[in-house]
């Protein structure tokens, strides 16, 4: 018989469960026991037990930052990953690569195709989405009437609307019969004549807020009569009621806020139609004055005593045109007179003959001509300044 | 004192004051767009707007004057 050494058989051992293939893609499951993390490398190490047994688990760092929840002592889960030989110690242990929740990892899987579901019957479908009243007279409030949420709620509405009348409906949010109490509130809500209805709770564990994610409410919110606003606190998901509801809020004082306007805002809307109001009757004033401007004067011109002036105008005008006319008529005619008068004085004979020129005449009749005078006539002679006789001595 | 509230005011004044901050808005509203369609002879304008006037009134005294009405509901009475 051959003589090994320690290491040898571990190896041996080691080789052996590498080659199962059984062991290299187990699933295993178990409740967590002293859970570590090492605070340097970050790989995880823990037991898996059941009531007989007991396994050895290290999970390293790589496939520890995939996980999406921590991992603690006491919890059922279902560790899949390979088994192998931890050479140094002896050991063989089980290399985790992910751990799921056992509990947890079926409600996600039931709750992702109940989502499925329900958007399929087009409870989620836009369309669906009802708008929310502006100005809601009622509005009603299904949560638990001793947690924050209704406390919030009235704050809210009390500061910002106090219009309203808040119709608040107690009903379980949590725990066995809550998703019965929820439904019933709204339906509730609905029959007391609220026109919009917050449905919601405070923040709380994903398993406080699971009546949220029931069918039952989100056909019950989808199915109501007037807006829901879902106020289901919590950030990260949206729970089913969220996705069914006409609007979704974050939290139950943000759908107080949403829910109605401010009544600072109300107050601006009212000045905003007040001073439309007044433009719009400026206008008209500025309107009918204009008409009434228009109408006025036209109405002046009409006037007896515009006409009187008119017409006294007209008079005026007429007789200064006549006196100019005649003016010019008579400044015309003197200076025609005048020049007349120069032209006969300059054809006057006795101006001729007072140049030296003197008239003959035979009786009575100017000789124009030597023809009608005869030597030995007596004829007179007509000067400037007098008359002589004379006689014709010879003719030539 | 509600209904001290009826005797001190007039009647007409009083049918406003009965009438919902909803119904009121709505109906200056209804006014200002009226008064916006332009055409409107001079003298229904300046009666709409008059209208106008008390109606913003009431409104700015009922937003004053509101005081948010609570009524809880224990969720397990029979419904009404």
């Amino acid at each position: 018989m051959p003589i090994v050494t320690v290491t040898q058989v571990n190896k041996y051992i080691g080789s052996k469960l590498k080659g199962d293939r059984i062991l290299q893609g187990i699933m295993v499951k178990g409740e967590i026991s002293n859970f570590t993390r090492h605070f340097k490398s970050g790989h995880c190490y823990f037991s898996l037990k059941d009531a007989e047994s007991s396994l050895k688990a290290v999970m390293f760092a790589s496939a520890a930052s995939r996980l999406k929840f921590a991992p603690e002592d006491g919890m059922s889960v279902v560790v899949s990953g390979s088994i192998s030989v931890y050479e140094r110690d002896g050991v063989y242990q089980l290399y985790a690569n992910d751990i799921i929740p056992e509990g947890a990892g079926k409600a996600s899987i039931a709750l992702e195709q109940l989502k499925k579901k329900l958007e399929k019957d087009g409870i989620f479908s836009q369309e669906h989405k009802r708008p929310l009243p502006y100005m809601p007279k009622k509005i009603g409030a299904v949560t638990s009437l001793s947690g924050a949420a209704v406390r919030d709620i009235i704050n809210v509405l009390t500061r910002r609307y106090p219009l309203c009348e808040l119709y608040a409906v107690n009903a379980l949010v949590q725990g066995e019969g809550a998703p019965e109490s929820i439904c019933r509130g709204i339906l509730r809500a609905e029959n007391a004549g609220c026109d919009v209805i917050i449905v919601g709770r405070g923040g709380g564990s994903a398993e406080d807020l699971s009546a949220f994610n029931t069918e039952q409410v989100a056909r019950a919110v989808y199915g109501c009569k007037v807006p829901v606003i879902s106020a289901v606190g919590h950030e990260v998901d949206f729970t089913i009621t969220d996705l069914a509801a006409d609007m979704r809020a974050p939290t139950p004082s943000a759908a107080a806020e949403l829910v109605a306007p401010d009544i600072g805002t109300i107050k601006n809307n009212i000045s905003q139609y007040m001073n439309r109001a007044e433009k719009a009757v400026n206008t008209a004033f500025e309107r009918a004055s204009d008409r009434y401007g228009v109408l006025s004067s036209r109405l002046a011109a009409q006037s007896p005593e515009n006409k009187l002036k008119l017409m006294s105008e007209k008079v005026e005008n007429a007789g200064k045109r006549l006196d100019s006319a005649f003016e010019r008529y008579t400044e015309k005619r003197s200076a025609e007179l005048s020049e007349r008068i120069a032209r006969l004085d300059s054809l006057s004979p006795l101006k001729v003959m007072s140049r030296g020129y003197s008239l003959v005449y035979s009786g009575d009749e100017l000789v124009r001509s030597s023809d009608s005078i005869n030597e030995g006539d007596t004829v007179s002679l007509r000067f400037d300044n007098g008359g002589a006789e004379a006689k014709i001595v010879k003719k030539w | 004192m509600a209904e001290q509230k009826q005797k001190l005011l007039k009647n007409g004044e009083f049918m406003e004051e009965k009438t919902t901050f909803e119904d009121n808005m709505k109906k200056l509203s209804s006014i200002v767009a009226e008064l916006e369609k332009g055409d409107i002879p001079l003298e229904k304008a300046v009666g709409l707007y008059g209208e106008g006037v008390k109606l913003s009134a009431v409104c700015r005294k009922q937003l004053d004057e509101a005081k948010i009405k609570i009524t809880e509901d224990d969720g397990t009475a029979a419904s009404k």
